[in-house]
């Protein structure tokens, strides 16, 4: 592997019916709209230009991106995708333009969902403000669910180069820059995107969205919580398609996961949250659970 | 001004004492430091003890006693002298009392509402460190919130004649402090007399958020958070005791150390001026 990625860049999600997803990504999570067009829908929680666009009634799958640093790089990660047995196409201008990219490549990662590799995504000078005040401090992770997390797990550290930060259970956490983790792998009984993590400025922020959630009688999915892998403290929400939203702050970063070998937890609740909070998902009881 | 140093102990009494116990070694997490006749003394820090149940009756509220260290001999003699010149009823301890409270003297009295104090001097330390029946990270024993049926009088009594310093006030109930910590005393309006509530720190963030999980799967009514006090900056958790009492874990309280620097500050007697998470009490004295 050759290749350094800069950052998780977007994820891209379909969605039955755009309207009130896009209400729900502005009214409730507390992203900033950053612009429509027919059947699309962009947010932008960050310096990002956007990190997460609602695609209406697409059948194609979800998609995630990770930036490149040169447009040699393209190709090389192509070739490293090809040879693994990954083909991958190039995004037409079009499909470009959409996506508010200069160019990328795009293939299908095991779990189905598409993996975009992209070059000079578009940045905003203009700071992130949302609708209301969450206390977002960015894009942070990714969760996928995986029927062959093997296979996921492969695909991400052996043809992308990835790096495992800490397992629970055969849940893989990998890493692409300083941050413990921005994709977060799950054994699942199902393929697809599992849910999307924002950071929160600090403790205050994911409680106070805690609070906010329960006071519209919004799912608590799991947490209020903190988990061990990790370090970081959360709250999760189930959205429209049953999508999990995390608000977490304090994810460990930089010599304190760079500087050590990736850890195995036990494969129980406990593992996801050490402050013994109830879930609802499947994927993070553990098999003990 | 009767020179105070800090809250030094609860003694509450209840009709079941084996269930008190059972509270505070399951739930609470505290440590048993003496069983007497008809008594149990807890451990929370350094300290001897810093919580009592005896037996008796519960609702008589003359017998929840607060006991608050003084700085010397001659203050407490001062102190006698002060309180009764207001008028005030002060009784002596007894030897046989103060062994059994581990202090070298005290005197007994209430305040104009009726809560009964009890100013102790040399309350014993202990070598032997506290060390938790759970793993509750208590840190100790720090504050008490007292009833009070005229904050205002009340106030003026704690601040005039007991030495408080009032650190900020949410509506009428003002949070006092006798040394550096945010409040060792708060005083909330009710009608009645007594104590109202029962706080020991917690070392972190973790442990609320833990005891949160446990006091819920135990079947523990939780009357208000986790939430954090925009007043002492704190992260709180507020459950429910044997006899109805209130207990609370809480982690980083705010310390003042600059007096003349601070400037008490007016919160609003509603959710958010107790919880800036915008989590609801569900504990009577902090609601209208």
């Amino acid at each position: 592997m050759s290749v350094t990625f800069r950052d998780l860049r977007y994820i891209r999600v379909a969605m039955p019916e755009l309207e009130p997803a896009a209400r729900y990504a502005a009214d409730i999570l507390g992203l900033q709209p950053a612009g429509h067009e027919p059947g699309r829908a962009w947010f932008q929680s960050d310096f990002r230009s956007y990190s997460l666009c609602l695609e209406e009634g697409s059948s194609a799958p979800d998609a995630v991106a990770l930036t490149v640093s040169l447009a040699t790089e393209l190709d090389i990660v192509a070739a490293d995708l090809e040879k693994a047995g990954f083909p991958a196409q190039r995004l037409s201008a079009e499909e470009c333009a959409s996506r508010r990219i200069k160019s990328g490549i795009v293939t299908t990662a095991p779990n189905g969902i598409l993996v975009e590799i992209v070059w000079r995504p578009l940045d905003t000078g203009w700071r992130y403000h949302g609708p209301r005040d969450a206390g977002i401090a960015g894009l942070l992770a990714v969760a996928l669910a995986c029927t062959d997390v093997a296979a996921d797990e492969a695909f991400w550290t052996g043809s992308l180069g990835l790096t495992v930060s800490d397992w629970v259970g055969d849940a893989a956490f990998l890493r692409l820059d300083g941050a413990h983790h921005r994709i977060a792998l799950y054994p699942s009984r199902r393929d697809g995107l599992l849910g999307i993590s924002y950071a929160a400025e600090d403790l205050n922020a994911v409680m106070r969205n805690f609070y906010f959630l329960q006071e519209r009688q919004l799912p608590i999915a799991h947490g209020p919580g903190r988990s061990p892998a990790s370090d970081a403290t959360f709250v999760t929400t189930r959205g429209p398609r049953d999508i999990l939203f995390t608000y977490a702050t304090g994810m460990a970063e930089g010599a304190a996961v760079t500087g050590r070998a990736p850890r195995q937890f036990r494969d129980e609740a406990l593992s996801h949250c050490l402050w013994g909070s109830a879930s609802s998902v499947p994927e993070f009881q553990g098999r003990a659970g | 001004m009767i020179p105070l140093i800090d809250v030094s102990y609860c003694r509450l009494t209840t009709s079941d004492l084996a269930g008190a116990e059972r509270f505070c070694l399951e739930v609470l997490g505290l440590d048993v430091s003496e069983r007497r006749k008809g008594a149990v003394h807890f451990k929370s820090d350094h300290r001897d003890h810093t919580l009592v149940y005896c037996e008796g009756d519960p609702a008589n509220s003359g017998e929840q006693v607060l006991g608050i260290e003084i700085t010397d001999a001659t203050a407490l003699d001062g102190a006698a002298a002060t309180l009764e010149g207001m008028g005030i009823a002060v009784r002596r301890g007894t030897a046989a009392e103060a062994e059994e409270r581990h202090v070298k003297d005290f005197i007994a009295f209430q305040d104009l509402t009726g809560n009964a104090l009890e100013l102790v001097l040399r309350p014993a330390t202990t070598g032997r460190r506290y060390h938790g029946s759970r793993d509750a990270g208590i840190t100790g024993f720090s504050h008490v919130g007292l009833y009070t049926k005229n904050p205002e009088r009340d106030e003026a009594f704690w601040t005039e004649v007991l030495g408080a310093r009032v650190s900020d006030r949410i509506g009428d109930a003002p949070l006092m402090r006798l040394g550096p910590i945010h409040h060792s005393i708060a005083l909330f309006p009710a009608q009645r007399s007594g104590i109202q509530h029962i706080n020991h720190q917690v070392e972190s963030t973790d442990d609320i958020q833990r005891a949160a999980s446990m006091l819920r799967a135990r079947g523990v009514d939780i009357t208000f958070g986790p939430g954090r006090h925009p007043t002492s900056s704190a992260q709180f958790l507020y459950f429910s005791g044997p006899d109805g009492l209130t207990y609370e874990y809480s982690t980083g309280v705010r310390e003042i150390h600059d007096e003349p620097a601070w400037h008490n500050r007016q919160f609003p007697f509603a959710p958010l001026g107790f919880c800036q998470w915008g989590s609801k009490p569900n504990i009577p004295a902090f609601k209208d």
